[in-house]
């Protein structure tokens, strides 16, 4: 976790988000979510996703939802915003 | 210019704590191959290789080229499904279509993105390895030994 401050938690996501590695930063940040906590992702490192990640994303945003948070996916390049445009998660998750 | 062996190049791993580094190879050797990072196609044998690892404890990779396309196998020891009926299923329903319906949902998204990604995905009989075929810019492509 990079940082939390009050009931806002910034992460700043791997170069690489798939896999075990995408699964144990969900759980940790699973752990670490309260009520009305803000979750913001960033992907400005971020070179490659798969389906593995987008499940992390996924589940993440389910928990935040069910704490009346807010999850937000935050600088991400060109491939990785047209991936979300593709699999049409662009409209499930805040994109900034 | 990097020399290649002769395609097929193959990779393969059957120990957990191998699969990065193998990932890594395969993924250096594609952009190589084709002269440049690809996402898609990197993302589309991601979820290959994912799948094939999620079902077994062997899995195999197979990158061929043959003119200008890149033809990837990925295999696992796992018992296989049907995945060309997947395939067929999906295709029926529509890519987009499908990715609509499944919006909440947080699996089966491996294969409509290997078929948005590649021009053609094709499993064998037994459903434990696909093939994965992309056309590539040929006068981009590296020339084999």
């Amino acid at each position: 976790m990079d940082n939390v401050l009050g009931d806002v938690i910034t992460i700043t996501l791997p170069e690489r988000f798939h896999g075990e590695q995408a699964a144990n930063i969900g759980w940790k940040l699973e752990e670490s979510i309260g009520r009305n906590c803000q979750v913001v992702m960033d992907f400005s490192n971020v070179k490659y996703i798969d389906s593995s990640g987008l499940t992390v994303l996924l589940s993440v945003n389910k928990s935040v939802k069910s704490n009346e948070g807010k999850l937000i996916l935050r600088d991400m390049n060109e491939e990785v915003r047209t991936f979300f445009a593709m699999t049409r998660l662009n409209q499930v998750f805040a994109i900034e | 210019m990097k020399a290649f062996p002769p395609y097929p190049v193959c990779f393969e791993y059957s120990q957990p704590e191998d699969r990065e580094h193998v990932l890594l190879r395969v993924q250096q050797t594609l952009q190589d191959i084709i002269g440049k990072v690809d996402f898609s196609l990197e993302v589309a044998l991601g979820e290959a290789e994912a799948n094939a690892y999620r079902h077994g404890t062997k899995v195999a990779i197979k990158i061929n080229r043959i003119g200008d396309r890149l033809v990837i196998r990925v295999s696992g020891n796992g018992a296989g499904f049907k995945g060309n009926d997947a395939v067929a299923t999906i295709r029926a329903a529509g890519i987009k279509e499908t990715f609509e319906a499944s919006l909440s949902n947080e699996h089966g998204r491996g294969i409509p993105i290997m078929l948005s990604m590649m021009d053609r995905v094709l499993y064998n009989k037994r459903g434990n390895e696909v093939m994965l075929i992309k056309k590539f810019n040929q006068q981009k492509m590296r020339e084999v030994d």
